[in-house]
């Protein structure tokens, strides 16, 4: 393994800061190509939401069957989480992408590719966030649920699943910060979304502009939801403390 | 007690890993080594673009390798080659970060006002690479097909120039032209627009998948690129000058593509 040294090397002399401005900050870029990039953020947002609700649902399921009893329901579960967590998501897609042609199977869209794509991932770790949430819950409540009268199956629906779902609210929050910013690995497929158009945009002018102001968008949209974390943990603390 | 080892080992860890970064572990990479006086260049390469480059055995090889080698014995210098994505070389380049760059790359203004290029060391068509069985037969064919290109290459550019005369429906770039065949491959776009000779060259290698429906000459050369103002440049030049003038030109270009250059650039 090679590691240059030094690692840095101070060039004073190439110090330009005109060459910044215009190379990173170059907004007559960026608004000329602003229908362009605004298509790609609605993909990037709409990949994000859609990937998140699904990856929600099948999380719910898996991890349920991750805790149950039964190891027909908790190996499978536990397989796919172990396997979906892992390996990278940039080898995931590329899989998911390149290899169905070859079993018959042809993505026709690459957007429903890298849909799928990030539900699969997504759904993993979702299913760690509720199975920690779900077995977080006092056992005095399943005890209770069942002394009442309710099967398993019930007192999870009624009783556990539902204060549970309180609990995973902050760590799916920040799942989902994670998503928004892993849709950009969906452009090696070459899906237009924020990221590529960005790079697109930069290939042809040579200049970077439009890589910053993608930045910017994905700080638009992430710090809000960092922020509505924030609250609903204050919220919920209040609330049980 | 089992604090007190979590307590010992992070901080080991932490000392670990820091003592092996300043210690350049494995090898020293970029000292003033080098023998006999020979300058030290870093060359940067899409090293994925058969026949120019491409890796074989961990170690770079191709065309482009070859010549760039050729050049580094005239002119004195130690080629280290280094592996990037083709559309960052430009910017690459524009940050010093590396002293020039050969990546069949395409002399055009545009990129001429961002850097300079090296006297011409490759004459290049474009082309239309298609599936055996498909209908496509030449450009005009194409329609609404779906068209796949490698960001930031003149082949992206002139699919774009398709799309805007209604040649083409829709243009799908990848980051590399690997990436652009497989999707050829398998079906998930009907064409792809790239340099002649790498398409050419996957073509012999697809065991009659691929073909080469059409040649479009573009009449463009590959240049050698290098930061603006590089004292490097006119010393590859000459040294290019020589390569071309006895013989090694000839025999490079034999040895790559079994057959005479039609024309020395």
């Amino acid at each position: 393994m090679q590691i240059e040294w030094p690692p840095v090397t101070f060039n004073p002399e190439d110090f330009n800061p005109r060459n910044i401005l215009e190379s990173y900050f170059d907004v007559g870029i960026v608004i000329s190509q602003w229908d362009v990039i605004l298509q790609a953020t609605l993909v990037t947002i709409s990949l994000a939401l859609l990937a998140e609700v699904f990856g929600i649902a099948l999380g719910l399921i898996l991890a349920l069957m991750k805790i149950s009893r039964s190891r027909i329901l908790s190996a499978p579960a536990q397989v796919y989480i172990d396997v979906f967590r892992g390996t990278p998501l940039l080898v995931q897609i590329t899989i998911i992408y390149f290899t169905p042609a070859s079993i018959g199977i042809r993505p026709e869209s690459l957007f429903f590719a890298g849909l799928v794509a990030l539900t699969l991932n997504s759904a993993a770790y979702v299913a760690e966030i509720f199975r920690a949430g779900i077995q977080s819950i006092d056992k005095g409540q399943m005890e209770a649920g069942r002394a009442s009268g309710l099967s398993y199956a019930q007192t999870m629906r009624y009783i556990i699943v539902p204060q549970a779902f309180r609990r995973v609210i902050p760590p799916l929050t920040n799942e989902f910060v994670m998503l928004i910013k892993d849709t950009s690995l969906v452009s090696v497929i070459g899906l237009v979304e924020l990221l590529r158009a960005a790079q697109e945009i930069q290939s042809q002018t040579f200049n970077s502009s439009a890589l910053i102001a993608a930045a910017l968008i994905y700080l638009a949209i992430c710090l809000p939801l960092i922020y509505l974390t924030n609250v609903l943990e204050r919220r919920l603390n209040r609330r049980t403390a | 007690m089992m604090t007190r080892w979590l307590r010992i080992i992070f901080p080991a860890v932490f000392v670990l890993a820091v003592a092996l970064v300043l210690t350049g572990c494995g090898g020293g990479g970029g000292g003033k080594g080098g023998g006999g006086g020979a300058e030290e260049v870093k060359v940067a390469s899409d090293i994925a673009y058969p026949p120019f480059e491409f890796n074989k055995g961990g170690e770079p090889t191709g065309f482009d390798i070859d010549l760039m080698n050729e050049i580094a014995k005239r002119a004195n210098l130690e080629v280290e080659y280094q592996n990037v994505r083709f559309d960052s070389i430009i910017q690459g380049l524009g940050n010093n970060l590396y002293d020039a760059a050969i990546s069949a790359m395409t002399i055009t203004p545009e990129r001429e006002e961002q850097i300079d290029f090296s006297e011409p060391y490759f004459n290049a068509d474009q082309s239309l690479l298609v599936q055996s069985d498909s209908d496509i037969k030449s450009v005009d064919d194409l329609g609404d097909a779906t068209v796949g290109v490698q960001i930031g290459t003149t082949g992206a550019a002139q699919a774009q120039k398709y799309k805007e005369q209604g040649k083409v429906g829709e243009v799908r770039t990848f980051n590399t032209v690997t990436d652009a065949f497989n999707a050829l491959e398998n079906g998930q776009v009907d064409g792809v627009i790239n340099d002649f000779p790498v398409s050419a060259d996957r073509a012999s290698q697809s065991n009659g998948e691929l073909e080469i429906v059409q040649n479009i000459p573009t009449g463009e050369q590959y240049g050698i690129a290098f930061p603006k103002d590089s004292e490097l440049r006119p010393r590859v030049n000459k040294a290019l000058q020589e390569i071309k003038e006895d013989g090694t030109y000839e025999k490079l270009y034999v040895k790559w593509f079994d057959e005479k250059p039609e024309e020395i650039p």
